[in-house]
């Protein structure tokens, strides 16, 4: 992996995977499970004719799936580089904090107890799930005298998803019509996600976005270990807060959207730091474009390899993304941090 | 730099021959030898990062060289079983790990494991040397206390009762004075010093001290950047020039009016002109 | 002075037996022993009590006697075709799997060390639900598919992270990603069955005991008596690797191999539990942590780890079963539900311990 050394260099390197992250996007939005010339294309972006059946795949279709892939993605890359810098531990991925878990069994008492049958329906519980999980968690892993140290966090969220795991798994054992529904959710997709779920998780998005990148300072000085920190005028319970905050905003709006994705969250900071070093200022950035780079090519790649079906985004990113990680482990010394 | 050795002294237990070291791509020693005195305390010295560390893994086979050879008793000693080796040599490596909850007498019988086998997991002999080890260290006391309850100083006493009870002629200490506060450094070193007077034990330790390593050693190594510079007494190898060479430290060199080793007194910032 | 034939010794609370004319030698832990016959003891008593439990209750009295070959033919299809061969695989099962969970964390010198990191589960997992929902096969076949899944894992795992040795830090992240990819693989095997296929395998998934038979027993006995005898070979080249790798090759100890041994038995013993059990979640955490605690210091305590994880085991599906009876609740619901509050007690622990980050 390349080390970028200078500001000036990372700068122009983020430019080239925004740039790269564009080109992505318009492949989402040209090719998919069904072949579609990028003349017709072009046209069903710029020229819009409601009669056309390509042209309402394109707009209504592929259109809001890729949007809501640059959210998730980015947002899923950003969790994982903070919640990986709150935690000191290069292994931690937002599920630490139970939100997968929360967003299941919210999902799964949806199906179950409330009848809800769409996707959409899905997100407001799925998010709400996550939310309340996570804040579980968090004050569970605060209480006693240090406060919500990593150690103490990660034994809380532990105890947290094996319980509303094996509630989980008991609802969806007693009821066939759960698990039926459940298990097409639980993969992680972007199938069939129209405008109204991106319009109504977007703003959670940018706000998390907002606050992850705000962060960004604090997560370096609290790399240095809490001690160093408060040395150095950080407060710390407020920093650790404020960035767990941002990541249970942006996981819990992506596992919302998207159901639960794996892999983005853990791998893609690590590749952001082989590019850029350890400085936060620049990791956010980079996991915020790497993140929807590697889910929406992962999306197109389930789309166009299994056609005229689709192989979930879920899927495909785990896929690619374990030898890339397991190559990364082997090829180098992951940076600490 | 002089013969460490006279002309009827016993042939070294363990020398290295043109060896080099390296973690991966970084080469730490290149084309070292030298020659451990039998029945003798030797001390390597250096700064930071000179590979003193390193050489002794090399030397006690934890580390595989690229080129050159280690010889123990004149043979291979990668050539010879791990547990041959063993029971020759000992090394007690830097922060060395005890289990959690661990007795003192539990960890120091561990030591003998060199001389056990599935069937004799704790002889009369193990027993024996478990004990006298114990009472050498003078941690009898501490037998049935948890190795985690105790001071740094008694910790190391009893990893230093460890190396004793393998019962072996040779041994390796990486740096077993580091974290100890200057009482149990000298409570350590007279112990080995003990050692090697009462049982001949051959001792070779890396030590970060260069007052105390003068003190100690019969045998001084100082090394620079994987290479030794000056091998010998204390005496004939600690003078100014060295220590400005290999600790880049400026300094006058007294003799200790307690012992008569080399005392060295860094000269402070402020005096810098006048020496 | 005469040297006695067999002597014993006992010092400290540890147990020396020693015959000086063959010169053997061997320690035994008075409280390691005390500790380990007291949990089986009590993991028997619940097997008991588990065989006369049930939709059709029998008796204690009648069921002892019909294990020495009285009792009427419907209380002996009861207990021997039914009771017995689940009660028995579910001591067999608890059994490896605190045996394993013990080796990995001594191995690994981490209290929450367990064999999911070696990919033991994750291969299980995806193996089975691949039997299950693609090839539709039977329930020895599933078995044998799981067993086959979770030894090629832990293989892969160990082979991956393999570079001039094995180190730990390596190892875990490596088992994190292909753990993480097979789950995927699993979710997507999920949803592309039938839904009763899908339900069954979810069944699977959760650990269950239900309907193990006699060939369930069979191969976990056996992996058992070749994996006990090798792990007590074995123990004492775990208590020189505890010191860390130096210390251990500086004693002599051939570092390598003795881990890779060890890794090879507890990797063992869990894959051949799991493949009858499914992925039965905490025993391998739990098991070992409450020997230890009760053991103390001076013992490995890998025996009494795997009397208390078959105590825990027969005990949780004994809870199972009754709890919301008629319904029977999977085994590893139970256990999974026990492992939130152990998971805090550790929590509250690192509390009052304190610092630390």
């Amino acid at each position: 992996m390349l080390l970028l050394r200078s500001g000036w260099t990372k700068g122009a390197g983020l430019a080239g995977a925004t740039g790269l992250l564009v080109v992505i996007g318009f492949a989402s939005v040209a090719y998919g499970s069904k072949s579609i010339p990028l003349s017709v294309v072009w046209d069903a972006l710029w020229h819009f004719d409601p009669g056309s059946n390509d042209h309402l795949i394109v707009r209504s279709l592929r259109v809001p799936r890729t949007v809501i892939g640059l959210g998730v993605g980015a947002a899923l890359g950003l969790a994982g580089a903070v919640m990986q810098g709150v935690s000191r531990n290069p292994l931690a991925d937002p599920g630490i904090l139970g939100v997968e878990a929360g967003a299941s069994l919210a999902v799964v008492v949806a199906i179950n107890s409330f009848g809800v049958g769409s996707l959409t329906g899905y997100v407001w519980f799925a998010f709400a799930g996550a939310a309340i999980a996570s804040v579980v968690v968090y004050t569970l892993g605060s209480m006693g005298r240090d406060g919500a140290t990593p150690v103490k966090l990660a034994l809380a969220g532990a105890a947290l998803a094996a319980m509303l795991g094996s509630i989980t798994s008991a609802i969806l054992l007693l009821d066939v019509a759960t698990l039926d529904e459940f298990r097409f959710w639980v993969v992680g997709s972007l199938a069939g996600r129209d405008g109204s779920i991106a319009t109504h998780v977007m703003p959670f998005l940018l706000a998390g976005a907002v606050l992850a990148l705000g962060s960004a300072r604090a997560l370096n000085t609290l790399a240095l270990g809490d001690d160093m920190a408060r040395s150095l005028g950080q407060r710390v319970r407020i920093a650790r807060a404020v960035s767990a905050l941002a990541v249970v905003v942006l996981s819990g709006a992506a596992v919302a959207a998207a159901g639960p994705i794996g892999f983005i969250g853990l791998t893609i900071p690590h590749v952001a730091r082989a590019i850029c070093g350890p400085d936060y200022r620049w990791v956010l950035p980079w996991s915020m474009v790497l993140g929807p780079c590697l889910l929406l090519l992962a999306d197109i790649l389930g789309r166009v390899l299994a056609r005229p079906g689709e192989l979930q985004v879920g899927i495909v990113t785990a896929v690619i993304g374990a030898p890339f990680f397991i190559a990364l482990v082997r090829r180098r010394k992951l940076a600490g941090l | 730099m002089t013969a460490p050795v006279t002309v009827d002294a016993p042939p070294s237990p363990l020398t290295a021959e043109r060896l080099r070291l390296a973690y991966d791509d970084r080469v730490i020693v290149d084309r070292l030898s030298m020659a451990i005195p039998a029945g003798r305390i030797t001390v390597i010295v250096g700064a930071n990062a000179c590979g003193k560390s390193t050489l002794l893994r090399g030397l006690a086979r934890l580390m595989k060289a690229d080129e050159g050879s280690v010889l123990l008793d004149g043979q291979d000693i990668h050539r010879r079983s791990t547990r041959d080796v063993a029971t020759r040599l000992g090394i007690l490596p830097q922060q060395p790990i005890a289990p959690e909850g661990i007795t003192v007498s539990d960890l120091v019988g561990r030591g003998r494991h060199p001389h056990q086998r599935w069937h004799r997991q704790f002889s009369v002999d193990d027993e024996a040397a478990v004990m006298t080890a114990l009472d050498a260290t003078g941690t009898t006391d501490l037998a049935d206390r948890a190795v985690d309850e105790l001071s740094g100083g008694q910790r190391q006493r009893v990893w230093i009762a460890l190396a004793l009870a393998q019962g072996t002629p040779l041994m390796l200490l990486d740096e077993p004075t580091t974290f100890l506060d200057l009482a149990h450094q000298v409570e350590v070193l007279d112990l080995l010093a003990h050692l090697n007077e009462t049982e001949g034990r051959t001792i070779v330790l890396v030590l970060h001290d260069l007052n105390l390593a003068c003190r100690y050693a019969h045998h001084l190594v100082a090394m620079k950047d994987g290479a030794i510079v000056a091998e010998g007494l204390p005496a004939e190898v600690i003078t100014a020039e060295l220590v400005a060479k290999v600790f880049d430290l400026h300094c006058h060199i007294l003799d200790d009016p307690l012992t008569g080793t080399p005392l060295v007194l860094p000269v402070p910032a402020g005096h810098r002109g006048a020496a | 002075m005469v040297a006695p034939a067999v002597a014993v010794r006992r010092r400290d609370r540890v147990l020396v037996l020693r015959s000086r004319r063959l010169g053997w030698s061997t320690r035994v832990h008075g409280r390691a022993v005390v500790v380990g016959l007291a949990a089986l003891a009590c993991a028997l008593a619940v097997f008991v009590w588990s065989l006369a439990v049930g939709d059709f209750p029998i008796p204690v009295g009648e069921v002892i006697a019909t294990l020495f070959g009285g009792g009427s033919r419907s209380t002996r299809f009861i207990v021997e075709t039914l009771r017995l061969p689940r009660g028995l695989t579910a001591l067999l099962v608890g059994a490896a799997f605190g045996l394993s969970g013990a080796i990995f964390q001594r191995l690994a010198r981490n209290p929450l060390a367990s064999p999911d990191i070696i990919g033991v589960n994750a291969g299980a997992a995806a193996a089975a639900v691949f039997v299950i929902v693609i090839v539709h096969g039977t329930s020895a076949q599933v078995t044998f598919g799981a067993l086959a899944g979770s030894i090629l894992t832990a293989l892969a795992i160990y082979l991956l992270a393999y570079k001039r040795g094995v180190s730990g830090y390596r190892l875990v992240l490596v088992g994190i990603g292909v753990t993480a990819m097979l789950g995927s693989v699993t979710s997507y095997l999920l949803t592309r069955a039938e839904i009763f296929e899908a339900q069954k395998a979810v069944v699977w998934l959760t650990g269950s005991l239900n309907g193990r038979g006699w060939e369930h027993v069979r191969p976990v006995s056996l992996a058992l008596l070749v994996l006990v005898p090798v792990t007590i070979a074995m123990a004492r080249h775990l208590r020189v690797l505890e010191l860390g790798d130096d210390t251990a090759r500086g004693l002599g100890l051939r570092v390598e191999r003795s881990r890779s041994v060890l890794l090879l038995a507890a990797t063992a013993l869990a894959a051949i539990a799991t493949a009858s059990a499914g992925p039965v979640g905490f025993v391998a955490l739990v098991a070992p942590q409450v020997a230890r605690r009760l053991v103390g210091g001076r013992s490995l305590g890998l025996l009494p780890a795997a009397a208390f994880g078959a105590l825990l085991m027969v005990a949780a599906d004994l809870v199972g079963r009754r709890l919301f009876a008629p319904t029977e609740l999977p085994v590893g619901i139970i256990t999974a539900i026990l492992g939130a509050p152990y998971l805090l007690f550790l929590l509250a622990r690192a509390n009052r311990v304190g610092a630390d980050a």
